[in-house]
């Protein structure tokens, strides 16, 4: 950690006072740290400080933690999200991810140790990282491929319905499929389910976020279970998630978010750290994984989609 | 058929077609009464006509024979004066009746009318003529048939008689004497006890007597009257005969009509009888059936009750159960935080007390404390988890997974409120995964392991063990209890039924599981052993197939 003399500041909002006063004891040797015990205090400490890192509670009297982080978003981009979950409804995960963009969930009771380490990381790419740039006006269309990850033919006629000619829109029905797709050609967003074939897709969202973290991933799925939700934002970094059956007018709106932070992540690709992600446990060690199948992909990946640092 | 499971409908109805029934039964048999009783009026007119007709034929045949044979002796009385009157009128009758005539007055004084008879009679039979006269005549009819014969002149006076006595009798006035002189034969039948006749009394005889009109040959002109008596006894006897036969024949007919109607009439009664037994018996069958029907539909009805209260009562205890769950899973959920920052201090104390070196000594046991209590906080850390895991109120109803970890939840469970007299041993092989509704099992793997629990008294172990084939789960929950005695093995799964007594358990833990395992498509069966121990054997399908995998929200 590589501070220029200054402690980042994070912001810890909680109804809890116990929770509150807890995580400024953790944190504050390292951290510049404020606290609130509403949401409307931490709204005020906004417009009083820059911070690095934000965390809230998901549940509070006056406003939600999605809510809160969403305002935390528009007002301070640069800092990094977390919430704190105990046990949380489905609604409210999505709502977190889509509408907040939380870089982790964290769940209650949380290990200090692993605490420090996530606030840190969240606070270094938070210094290293600039404002995301303007949004590009228009889309060079020619440079965006949308892969769709679906064992459902119909998903296909949907997304390219929705994005138009100008999109090529590539289909895998299998997670082997979609690796070798991606190892052939660029791929700006996937749009994929959470299972496929009976497999889950968690794995190779992992990886790519490890290796190409310029994909933007959308997750379009009738998974409705917020565990399995919240380990796709934690460890796939997903950066929309969005339920079947879903209104046109939603997809649409998601598919060009999507397209317009994979132009943003290739314009900087410093941004890109903000989107890293927990590598899974036992992922690489094991020799017989899935995810080890991948390695040949993942190295002409790698090669093909590498940036000058 | 328990009564009480009869039901007010099935007594009501009972009752009601019974009357109606016997209110049928009743009619009819008035009716085939009323019946009967017309048949027979109609037969005993019907035998009283023939009767009569019969009679009425007798009779009218014996009148008829009676007057052909009047007839007939009236033609033969009248050829016999005819020939009498042939043969003797001119010598003997005609001068005879001139003689008679001037010998007796013409009337008699109405003061002596016998005396002026015997009179007549005296002059009459001292004429000469009548001797002679009377000899003629009898020897003329001796042996035959003609019994006496008279004559009388134009006044009606009887000049002459084959009986003595009545010479000179007047007998104007007789209408048969009129009837002849002016014309007109008349005969008449009669019986007579005792008669005069020309040979001596004939007693007890049939006789036709017939006034003739006595004509001279010249001029046709009535001169006298004629009367004469013929001996028909035996003519009659033929008659009375005939009609004796005729009568005879009458009465057996009666007898045969009268049979027939009596044969007719038990014919008709006995088949009146078996008709009723019939319509009876049918109207009993009817009413069997009907009651059979009505209980049968009280019987639906009161089992659709039955099913409907139960199902009621199973929603409500389901619904319940899911706002316990609820309030299980808020309450672990609120735990979490203060859990977290409890456990978030406490490490940060551990962290600052390890950088002392040395450590003072009140504060070596401070230290060993908090361990303490970091141990403690982990414990509600594991149980808050658990029980969130139990409910899974925060997952899909229906998820695909290794039932090993749900079963290391419920067990873990279970062991934080079973006694520590019990031990509890768990033995899993390798699971496939199995889509199932996670909660709804955990439910009822705790119910069976709870039940497990409660049957051991003092002492025990429950062995929890899971198996597999390529078709299926086999879980088996195995206690050393008492047992299950052999009465209640068989209602061990059905709602309600308890062995406890009033007010501990609601006897609806073991039916929820196997309904569980049923929803599962699953099954579930108990074994009790004779030494004492039950085991529980749950079977569930990895692929659920065709069973329907109803999610309980």
């Amino acid at each position: 950690m590589n501070y220029t003399g200054v402690k980042p500041s994070v912001l810890c909002v909680d109804d809890e006072v116990g929770v509150v006063r807890s995580l400024r004891w953790l944190l504050q040797d390292e951290f510049h740290v404020e606290t609130a015990c509403m949401a409307r205090e931490g709204l005020e400490l906004l417009l009083r400080h820059q911070f690095q890192v934000v965390i809230s509670d998901q549940r509070m009297p006056d406003m939600t933690g999605t809510e809160f982080l969403g305002q935390v978003r528009k007002r301070q981009p640069q800092a990094m999200r977390l919430l704190l979950t105990g046990y949380s409804d489905y609604q409210a995960v999505l709502d977190s991810i889509n509408q907040s963009e939380a870089y982790r969930f964290i769940n209650k009771p949380w290990d200090n140790a692993e605490l420090l380490r996530i606030v840190a990381e969240a606070a270094s790419i938070s210094l290293s990282t600039r404002p995301p740039a303007m949004q590009p006006e228009s889309f060079d269309a020619r440079e965006s491929t949308i892969l769709v990850l679906d064992s459902d033919p119909a998903s296909v006629p949907l997304v390219k319905g929705v994005l138009g000619a100008a999109f090529q829109v590539l289909w895998a029905r299998t997670v082997s499929d979609a690796t070798r797709l991606l190892s052939d050609r660029p791929v700006s967003v996937i749009v994929c389910e959470s299972t496929v074939g009976g497999v889950s897709t968690l794995p190779l969202i992992n990886m790519l976020k490890e290796q190409c973290p310029e994909i933007v991933v959308v997750v379009h799925t009738a998974e409705r279970d917020a565990r399995a939700v919240r380990r796709l934002l934690n460890e796939g970094q997903v950066f929309r998630f969005l339920t079947k059956p879903s209104a046109v007018t939603q997809l649409a709106a998601m598919l060009q978010l999507a397209i317009g932070k994979h132009r943003e992540l290739l314009l900087d690709p410093r941004q890109q750290r903000k989107y890293r992600v927990e590598a899974l446990p036992g992922l690489h060690a094991d020799e017989g994984h899935p995810g080890n199948a991948w390695q040949p992909y993942a190295a002409r990946m790698r090669q093909r989609y590498s940036q000058p640092e | 058929m328990r009564h009480e499971m009869l039901g007010k409908l099935s007594q009501q109805f009972t009752w009601i077609s019974l009357a109606a029934i016997t209110c049928v039964g009743l009619t009819l048999v008035f009716f085939e009464y009323r019946q009967n009783l017309m048949f027979h009026a109609v037969q005993a007119e019907q035998v009283d006509s023939v009767e009569r007709i019969q009679a009425d034929f007798i009779r009218q045949a014996q009148a008829v024979a009676n007057r052909d044979l009047i007839a007939i002796q009236e033609s033969a009385n009248a050829n016999v004066s005819r020939l009498i009157a042939n043969s003797l009128w001119r010598d003997e009758i005609g001068p005879f009746i001139e003689k008679a005539d001037k010998a007796i007055a013409n009337s008699c004084p109405p003061q002596q009318p016998r005396k002026c008879a015997l009179d007549r009679r005296m002059r009459l039979r001292g004429l000469n003529a009548f001797d002679q006269l009377d000899r003629k005549v009898r020897a003329l009819i001796q042996h035959s048939e003609v019994l006496k014969v008279k004559v009388y002149d134009l006044r009606g006076i009887t000049v002459y008689s084959s009986d003595a006595e009545q010479i000179g009798e007047d007998q104007s006035g007789n209408p048969g004497i009129r009837d002849a002189l002016a014309g007109r034969a008349t005969s008449e039948l009669e019986y007579k006890d005792a008669f005069n006749t020309f040979e001596g009394v004939a007693n007890k005889v049939d006789v036709i007597g017939s006034y003739l009109s006595l004509r001279v040959a010249a001029d046709e002109r009535i001169a006298a009257v004629v009367e004469t008596y013929t001996d028909v006894t035996p003519f009659v006897r033929r008659i009375e005969e005939t009609m004796a036969a005729y009568e005879k024949a009458a009465r057996a007919n009666q007898a045969e009509i009268e049979a027939r109607g009596q044969a007719n009439g038990s014919q008709l009664f006995w088949r009146g009888v078996m008709q009723a037994f019939i319509v009876a018996a049918l109207l009993a069958a009817l009413f069997a059936l009907l009651v059979a029907v009505v209980r049968r539909a009280q019987r639906i009805a009161d089992r659709q009750v039955r099913e409907r209260d139960a199902v009621k009562r199973h929603l409500a205890h389901t619904e319940k159960m899911r706002s316990l769950g609820q309030m299980v899973a808020g309450v672990a959920h609120q735990l979490n935080t203060p859990l977290a920052f409890s456990r978030s201090n406490v490490q940060m104390v551990r962290a600052s007390l390890s950088k002392l070196h040395p450590l003072p000594a009140p504060l070596i046991i401070a230290s060993e404390m908090l361990d303490d209590v970091m141990i403690g906080i982990d414990q509600m850390n594991e149980l808050v988890r658990k029980l969130r895991d139990f409910t899974r109120l925060d997952r899909e109803p229906t998820d695909s997974v290794d039932l090993r970890e749900p079963l290391a939840s419920v067990v873990y469970i279970a062991r934080a409120v079973i006694s520590t007299k019990i031990r509890v041993i768990e033995s899993y092989t390798e699971l496939p995964q199995i889509t199932c509704n996670v909660s709804t099992l955990n439910h009822a793997f705790l119910n069976i392991i709870m039940n497990a629990a409660q049957a051991i008294q003092g002492e025990g172990v429950i062995t929890i063990t899971a198996t597999s084939d390529s078709d299926n789960i086999e879980i088996c929950i195995r206690d050393t209890g008492p047992g299950i005695p052999d009465d209640v093995l068989p209602h061990i799964f059905e709602p309600h039924f308890t062995t406890k007594p009033l007010g501990q358990g609601t006897g609806l833990g073991l039916s929820i599981a196997a309904d569980a395992v049923a929803e599962h498509g699953g099954s579930i069966r108990v074994e009790t052993y004779p030494g004492g121990g039950s085991a529980f054997f749950i079977a569930l399908p990895v692929r659920p197939g065709n069973a329907a995998l109803r999610i309980t929200a």
